[in-house]
């Protein structure tokens, strides 16, 4: 069954002199409940604008974007949305445990936030890191605590933008893993924004390619590897080496031009 | 914080307390603007001789240095009385604002010390207004009584007003500016010009008394109130001038006496030693059409003519002694 | 404290101002009584703190000093953060507050008084209207340089307006306004001895001028010592207080460097 549905979504933004510039041409595609999905592009394409059309951050100008069969129109309760810079949607201000009880502290209360929050902290690998400031902590480990904050809103839908980019290679590798391990365990329904070919065929059930500007939808590739995953095995699989020589070839031509 | 400074006065001065003020009646308060001069020492006698709260008043004075916002306050309803020079207050009246004198205040002596004196460098033969013309003297205020008696000086010996320039030079500045030669000459008040002789005694000399050269013993300052307020409770301001006119025999009961020194001190805190050498004003407590008059007249030798009511129609009952 | 126990040359050239003070004052160069000696001065200073009078006055002038820094901050951020994050609110008010803030504030005292008499209500007045510039100035900047991300964390979280701005715009932009701040506080002490010194019987101002008249420089310079020490004390504890406020700004700061 589709759990978030994207329907001929347009988005132009005004330009100072001429008429608005048109970024996006009506993409549609959907993601199944409890699936995987990828969306893949050259870099400038679009790719966050489209999650963040899905997530309800921004109007698109026409088309729609649904979830659970409802129409989003401002940020759903369902969905969440995880940034790309954790340095920025972390609050400097507040430990890591009150970071993380701010997703949920206006709906439940302080306390009940703050003993979720040990929670979830504790399911990211960060049992103890309460009383840390973000900045105190490594890259990965912020966007650990961004990715427990997510998952404190107990939501069905993640939405992901770029989430391992500003993170070295290895420590991507165990973010990946930790993301899959929740993803299996929660059943959440996942749409992760990526320019990395391989993060993609080794996360997602299925990949959505776009093109460049304006973006449309170019096509939705099957992925078929078996899960579980493994960090080295998978990416050792034929299939895993032909679709990363496929996919990197289309994303190369469509960069080129 | 007025409590305080007036406390703080009160510890220094030495005189009898002051008489018990009426039991169980509750006094009007009455807030008065001053200014740190001599010429307020019958207003400070009173409050401290008890003398208005025998009339069923609490005198709230506020010692404005500049006295900038007397006039204006008085407007305001900040103030029901306002010690002030008399230009001033005649030129507030040619505007429209119905300012009424309610008693007098200070005016010049008949003979030598008199309140008004005018200062030049020794050695620079400055000894007239002929002499000022091309020069420039110091006031603390244009267009006022210190000016306009300066003026009339500079006129009177010779010199053309218009050729001379004024300087506006606050009184505790004048006498270094002066000496340091910023200045040609200075029109001081008391106690400005017999401390100016004593502090720059060797650089400075006394070359006038204005006032006495030009019109002897003429007024400096009344007290004002405004028209208003007199009319719907001109009994609360005749308690005011009896209280105050008890204070004015007061003082000049005392000319030369320690006690009234003791005082002065009290609210201006001028060392008392700088005081025995200071001139006090003459403490009238009436306010005569002819006095008024006498200053419409020589503000019209000086620019500041103009339409004014008559005098006597100025002066509210109690000040027609 | 530890600046001062160090022999720096900052230290040192004012201990050779004073004694050249002192120097000039015994030997009078300057030619004028009103050229006290420091000692003199110090001794003056004293005897009125010692008596009392001193301590007193400067409590008065403190408590006017704080009531309108606070008062004129707050409404500095308050308006800041309405005309920052509600256009409407500065299309209408805007150019009230711009015409309004270059007009220097010791120049209105005296119409000032026709309204607000001389005492408390106009002092704390004048000093709310001179602090709430700066403050209202930087509260704006702040307002801008905060982090879309974390604003657009705060609504996929389902967080409402007024929690945001309480939670994220506020703290965010609080190293701001504690800029605003320590510039008003600058201001606020200056201009409440400049209105005492206008109007009224209150306060040091008062006091400074009453010394002046009366011809007694030792009382007058006490005084401005006084202030300048003042002065240099309420910069520095504010200092140490902003260093606790925003710690995470100024590891943040570190960090970066």
């Amino acid at each position: 069954m589709d759990f978030l549905e994207l329907e001929g979504i347009t988005k132009e933004f005004p330009s100072r002199s001429g008429p608005p510039a048109r970024v996006m041409e009506r993409v549609s595609f959907s993601v199944r409940e409890g699936e995987f999905m990828a969306v893949l592009g050259p870099s400038g394409c679009g790719k966050s604008t489209l999650l963040q059309m899905a997530a309800g951050l921004l109007p698109p100008s026409s088309g729609e974007a649904r979830i659970g069969g409802r129409r989003v129109d401002g940020p759903p309760p369902e969905a969440v949305y995880v940034f790309q810079q954790y340095t920025r949607s972390l609050l400097p201000w507040r430990n890591v445990r009150d970071n993380v009880a701010f997703a949920v502290e206006h709906r439940i209360g302080r306390r009940r936030a703050r003993a979720a929050a040990e929670v979830q902290l504790a399911q990211v690998g960060l049992a103890g890191f309460g009383d840390h400031f973000p900045w105190q902590l490594s890259g990965g480990m912020q966007q650990r605590v961004a990715i427990a904050r997510a998952l404190a809103a107990e939501p069905a839908l993640l939405l992901m933008d770029e989430p391992f980019s500003a993170v070295d290679a290895l420590t991507r590798l165990d973010l990946q893993a930790l993301i899959l391990d929740i993803w299996t365990q929660r059943k959440l329904t996942v749409m992760l924004v990526t320019h990395d070919v391989e993060e993609a065929i080794y996360l997602a059930d299925r990949i959505a390619m776009l093109t460049r500007r304006p973006t449309t939808l170019a096509e939705i590739v099957e992925v078929g590897l078996p899960r579980p995953r493994d960090p080295i095995a998978t990416r050792e699989l034929p299939r895993f080496l032909e679709l990363r020589h496929d996919l990197l070839g289309k994303l190369l031509t469509r960069h080129a031009v | 914080m007025t409590q305080i400074t007036r406390r703080a006065g009160l510890a220094l001065t030495a005189l009898p307390l002051a008489a018990p003020p009426l039991v169980g009646q509750t006094l009007t308060r009455l807030r008065v603007s001053v200014i740190p001069v001599t010429d307020v020492a019958p207003l400070h006698a009173a409050m401290r001789l008890g003398h208005f709260a025998a009339e069923g008043l609490e005198i709230d004075t506020s010692t404005t240095a500049g006295g900038a916002t007397g006039l204006p306050g008085l407007v305001a309803g900040q103030f029901r009385v306002v010690f002030s020079n008399t230009v001033s207050i005649l030129l507030g009246i040619r505007e429209g604002l119905d300012f009424r004198f309610v008693a007098g205040a200070a005016a010049g002596n008949p003979a030598p010390p008199d309140i008004f004196a005018i200062l030049t460098r020794k050695g620079s033969n400055i000894r007239s207004g002929r002499d000022l013309e091309g020069k420039r003297i110091a006031s603390n205020t244009r267009n006022n009584i210190v000016w306009l008696r300066g003026m009339a000086w500079v006129e009177k010996t010779g010199g053309d007003w218009r050729k001379v320039t004024t300087v506006e030079v606050p009184f505790p500045q004048m006498a270094d500016a002066l000496a340091a030669g910023q200045i040609d000459a200075g029109i001081f008040s008391e106690p400005f010009a017999s401390g100016a002789l004593v502090s720059h005694g060797e650089r400075l000399e006394r070359v006038a008394w204005p006032i006495i050269e030009t019109a002897p013993g003429a007024t400096v300052a009344q007290y004002v109130t405004m028209k208003d307020d007199l009319e719907r409770n001109g009994e609360v301001f005749e308690r005011f001038a009896r209280g105050l006119f008890k204070g004015v025999d007061w003082v000049n009961e005392r000319r030369h006496d320690p006690a009234l020194l003791d005082l002065i001190t009290a609210f201006s805190r001028v060392p008392v030693e700088r005081l025995r050498q200071t001139a006090l004003p003459t403490y009238p407590k009436a306010v005569t059409p002819a006095e008024v008059q006498e200053v419409i007249t020589t503000m019209a030798r000086f620019g500041m003519g103009g339409r004014f009511p008559a005098p006597a129609s100025l002066i509210f009952r109690t000040a027609n002694g | 404290m530890r600046a001062l126990a160090r022999p720096s040359s900052g230290f040192l050239l004012i201990l050779a101002l004073l004694l050249l003070w002192e120097v000039s004052a015994r030997f009078d160069w300057m030619n004028s009584p009103n050229w006290p000696p420091l000692s003199v001065v110090l001794a003056a200073l004293a005897r009125d703190s010692l008596g009392g009078e001193l301590p007193l006055l400067l409590g008065g002038t403190l408590w006017r000093m704080f009531a309108g820094l606070l008062a004129g901050g707050a409404a500095g951020v308050i308006v800041g953060l309405l005309f920052a994050s509600l256009p409407v609110t500065r299309r209408l008010f805007g150019l009230t507050v711009e015409l309004i803030r270059p007009i220097p504030i010791p120049a209105i005292i005296p119409p000032l008084v026709l309204f607000l008499g001389l005492d408390n209500t106009m002092k704390v007045t004048v000093v709310g209207l001179t602090a709430f510039f700066p403050v209202l100035t930087n509260t704006m900047q702040g307002v801008r340089a905060v982090e879309a991300d974390a604003l657009a964390m705060g609504r996929t979280f389902g967080i409402g307006f007024w929690r945001r701005s309480l939670h994220i715009v506020l703290p965010a932009c609080l190293p701001y306004v504690f800029a605003g701040f320590r510039v008003a506080l600058a201001l606020a002490l200056v201009v409440t001895v400049v209105a005492e010194m206008i109007a009224g019987e209150q306060g040091v101002g008062h006091y400074l001028v009453l010394m002046q008249f009366a011809g007694r420089a030792p009382e007058m310079y006490a005084t401005v010592i006084l202030l300048a020490v003042l002065g240099y004390g309420l910069n520095r504890g504010f200092l140490a207080f902003e260093r606790r406020a925003l710690h995470w700004y100024f590891a943040l700061g570190a960090q970066r460097n």
